[in-house]
This record gives C-alpha cells, sequence and structure tokens, in this order.
C-alpha cells in the first residue's frame, strides 16, 4: 500500500512570532493565524515534502493528535497530501 | 477576530503583514483628496538599486505582499522590475493605479505575473461623479483599463473606490461597473490627510451616508474594504478584516525617499519612525519608538472608557490627528456623535516637502 507524503503547500506563505505563526495563502489572499508549536513543526518538516510516518515519528505525536493536525492543516490549505509511490529515487 | 489574535496583532509582529510603499509622487491626475497630495515627482526618489535592494529587505523579513501605490506607480520607468523583483522573492504585490498606463501591452505583462492584485481607482459610478474629484477624462481612461486587463486575461482585477458623500448613493451602480469587467468592487474610506485635509469637509460622508455605507457593506461581505471602517462597528456586527487601527502594528508605509511612516495616512514629521536610507527597515520596524508607543494598549482617558470602544477602538488615528483631535478622542465620525458632530478644525498641513530625506 503506498505510503502518504505531506507537502507545504507553495502557495502558502508562512512566519513565526512571538504567539506561534502568521499564514497567508496567496491563492485565496486569507491571512491566519497558527499557535500549535507542533503545526509549525510539521509545516517546517513538509517544507521540502516528508513521508506521513516519519514526520510523526520526528514530532513524536500520538496517532489521533498526528492525525488531527493533519486534517486542521489540510483543511486551511497549509498541507497537501500526496501518494508517495515510492519511486522517488528510481531515476 | 477572536481577542487573543487582536491583542497579539496590537502588540506588534516581527514584521509588517504588509506595507504601502509609495513608489512615487510623480502623477498625472491631481486627485481632490489623494491622501499624499501627489504631483510633481519629489527630489531624491529611491532608484531602481535601492528599490530592488529595499525588496530584498522586507523579503527576507517575511513581509507578505506589499501595496505598491504613489503617485501613479507606473509612471516609474522601473515600475515593472521592480514588480517582478517582488513576485521573485514571493512578496506579493496589489498595486493601485488611475489607469492611465495600463494598456493592452502592459495588461498582458500582468496577465502573465502571479502575486499580483490590480487596484484600479474609480471615485464615481459615471463620468461626471468621479471626474469632479478625479479630473478630466479619468474616469474613461480607468474603464477603458479595465477592458485592457480583461482582454488580457487578467484575472479579478478591482475597482477601488473612496467613499464620499457623492458615491455612497451609487454603490449599487459601482457594483454593476465591477461585474461587466469581473472585477471586485473595494470601498474605502476618505481621510483627511493630503488635498483629503482640503476637501474633507465636501467630501466625507454625511452621518446618514456613513450609516447606509455601513449597512450596505454589511449585507455584501465579499466586497473589499481595506479594513477601514472599523469606526463604524458601533452600527452592527463587524465587518470582515482584523477591525483595529493597524498603524506600527500589522502596516505600515514607505515614502518615495525612503521614510517610514506610522500608515497611509499618516505622512506627517510626527509619524515618521526613520528613513530606510540611514537605518535597516527591520530596525525601524522593530525599534522605533514612535511604533512601541503604538503598539501600547491604551490608558483609561479619552474615549477607550466608552461602552463603544471595543467596537470602534476609537476609530482612525489619522483622522482624528488630521482634524486637530488628540488622539484619545473620538474619531471626527464617531458613529455617537461624540466627536462633537461636524464641528472640527482641519490641522494638516503639507510636510513632505520638508520631511525629504538627505540623499
Amino acid at each position: 500500500m503506498p505510503s502518504e507524503r505531506l507537502r507545504l503547500n507553495p502557495r502558502i506563505s508562512l512566519r513565526e512570532e512571538s504567539f506561534g505563526a502568521l499564514c497567508y495563502n496567496f491563492s485565496t489572499r486569507e491571512l491566519f493565524l497558527v499557535k500549535s508549536r507542533l503545526a509549525m513543526k510539521l509545516a517546517e518538516l513538509a517544507a521540502t515534502g516528508v513521508e506521513r510516518a516519519l514526520a510523526r515519528a520526528a514530532l513524536g505525536a500520538t496517532e489521533e493528535r498526528f492525525d488531527q493536525l493533519v486534517e486542521a492543516l489540510v483543511a486551511r490549505q497549509v498541507l497537501l497530501v500526496e501518494e508517495d509511490s515510492g519511486d522517488a529515487c528510481d531515476e | 477576530m477572536n481577542d487573543s489574535l487582536a491583542s497579539a496583532l496590537r502588540a506588534g509582529l516581527a514584521a509588517p503583514i504588509c506595507l504601502t510603499w509609495e513608489l512615487t509622487y510623480g502623477c498625472n491626475l491631481s486627485c481632490r483628496h489623494c491622501l499624499s497630495d501627489s504631483g510633481p515627482k519629489a527630489p531624491g526618489e529611491l532608484d531602481t538599486g535601492e528599490a530592488l535592494a529595499f525588496i530584498d529587505s522586507f523579503a527576507e523579513m517575511g513581509v507578505f505582499y506589499v501595496n505598491i501605490g504613489g503617485g501613479e506607480p507606473m509612471m516609474r520607468k522601473d515600475f515593472f522590475t521592480i514588480l517582478e523583483n517582488a513576485v521573485a522573492r514571493r512578496v506579493g504585490v496589489k498595486f493601485s493605479t488611475n489607469g492611465t498606463f495600463l494598456d493592452a501591452a502592459a495588461s498582458r505583462r500582468l496577465a502573465g505575473m502571479d502575486y499580483v492584485d490590480v487596484q484600479v481607482s474609480i471615485d464615481g459610478h459615471d463620468q461626471a461623479t468621479n471626474d469632479e474629484i478625479r479630473g478630466q477624462g479619468s474616469f474613461d481612461r480607468a474603464v477603458a483599463a479595465l477592458g485592457n486587463l480583461a482582454a488580457a486575461g487578467f484575472e479579478n482585477p478591482k475597482i477601488s473606490v473612496v467613499a464620499t458623500r457623492h458615491n455612497v448613493a451609487h454603490l449599487d451602480d459601482l457594483e454593476a461597473l465591477a461585474r461587466r469587467f469581473g472585477a471586485t468592487l473595494r470601498v474605502t474610506r476618505l481621510r483627511p490627510s493630503g488635498r483629503g485635509a482640503q476637501s474633507y469637509s465636501d467630501l466625507r460622508p454625511t452621518p446618514e451616508g456613513n450609516r447606509s455605507l455601513f449597512a450596505w457593506l454589511s449585507e455584501r461581505p465579499q466586497v473589499l474594504t481595506g479594513d477601514s471602517f472599523f469606526h463604524l462597528s458601533p452600527l452592527g456586527d463587524p465587518l470582515p478584516g482584523l477591525n483595529m487601527c493597524g498603524a506600527g502594528r500589522v502596516v505600515c508605509l514607505v515614502d518615495p525617499v525612503g521614510d517610514v511612516y506610522a500608515c497611509p495616512f499618516t505622512i506627517h514629521p510626527d509619524f515618521r519612525a526613520g528613513n530606510i536610507r540611514q537605518q535597516p527597515f527591520s530596525e525601524i520596524w522593530r525599534g522605533s519608538r514612535l511604533f512601541s508607543g503604538l503598539r501600547a494598549e491604551p490608558g483609561p482617558t479619552g474615549c477607550s472608557s466608552c461602552s463603544a470602544y471595543a467596537a470602534c477602538q476609537g476609530g482612525c488615528m489619522a483622522a482624528k490627528f488630521h482634524t486637530g483631535a488628540a488622539l484619545d478622542d473620538p474619531d471626527p465620525e464617531c458613529v455617537l456623535g461624540r466627536s462633537g458632530g461636524s464641528s472640527y478644525t482641519v490641522v494638516s498641513i503639507r510636510p513632505r516637502r520638508a520631511a525629504v530625506a538627505v540623499d
């Protein structure tokens, strides 16, 4: 079964602030706040694409918490979920 | 907006969400309400190299987008060079133009660019209403520009309207004009800054006009407002947006000679935080005493003790300043009438010529 990769939406600009981070979506022109440090760390990991299971391990989050986090970030279009065919290194 | 976000934003950010950058004071029009008193180009405006270095600095700070204005920014020969550099650095651009130079070729070039919004200024639903404020022929040129953008396939331009007592009754017509060109309507507040100081008493909406304007906007969340009508919030539910004064907190203005001011409506020595030729922009943003003061919570004086303060935040700092009010006084268009109705004194001066930085 193919795994999933998480990738930061290239249309998203994310900036760290004292209270978390500010996100700006260049497609929708929406500005919003990300307060969770875990979410910020996930967004950083996903900047160049990360395998879902590896990301969860890196964050040390429970499966339930991690899934909630991914769902919330996908809903805000911060993260894109891509099917990982596993042939990324077959060039 | 929830309270925690509001207080976080009021306390200031690591970088502006956006900054307004007046590229030039040069303008081919002389609109009666021009907030920057534009006309002739100012001596010592930033050259191309300085402009590109400035883009680098705010890209490094993570500024999301820049509102480019003037003057008429398209009068600069390096206008597209500046735009293309900003976009290449992933800094979004929203620029305001009177449309004169938005010909077919310029429109095609813009249509091929990412991260760019175009705001064409029109201040009346017809030629007579618009041209009385913006000058003869300006309505036709702006409409032609919108036609050029549409023909070039530029998606969703904005028609930017400054609300006046002469056009608030015609917002439906302006909305129809926007629809005709696949544009979004943007309506913003008239401030008594620049030449707006002299025309404020003639152009500002009446109290009844402000009430109908607020009701009209409340029914149309799709109409953009530049977050400029929070002084009317006690009239009902707040309009979409941050609904707070962002001066020195989330926005600022950089003028053509590199002076940094708290907001687009405070081009005055009292609100000058520094100059980017003399100090890095990041230092000015983070360390200016002026901006630190603006980020402090207001004391329990003046209108902050009013029951409506949570809704209107005391209104627009610039509107108060330019009408001679103290900064903790009510907004001159206070909907509760606490500003003393229409009795105000315009004190705005023309500081720009005196404040030009040394090269």
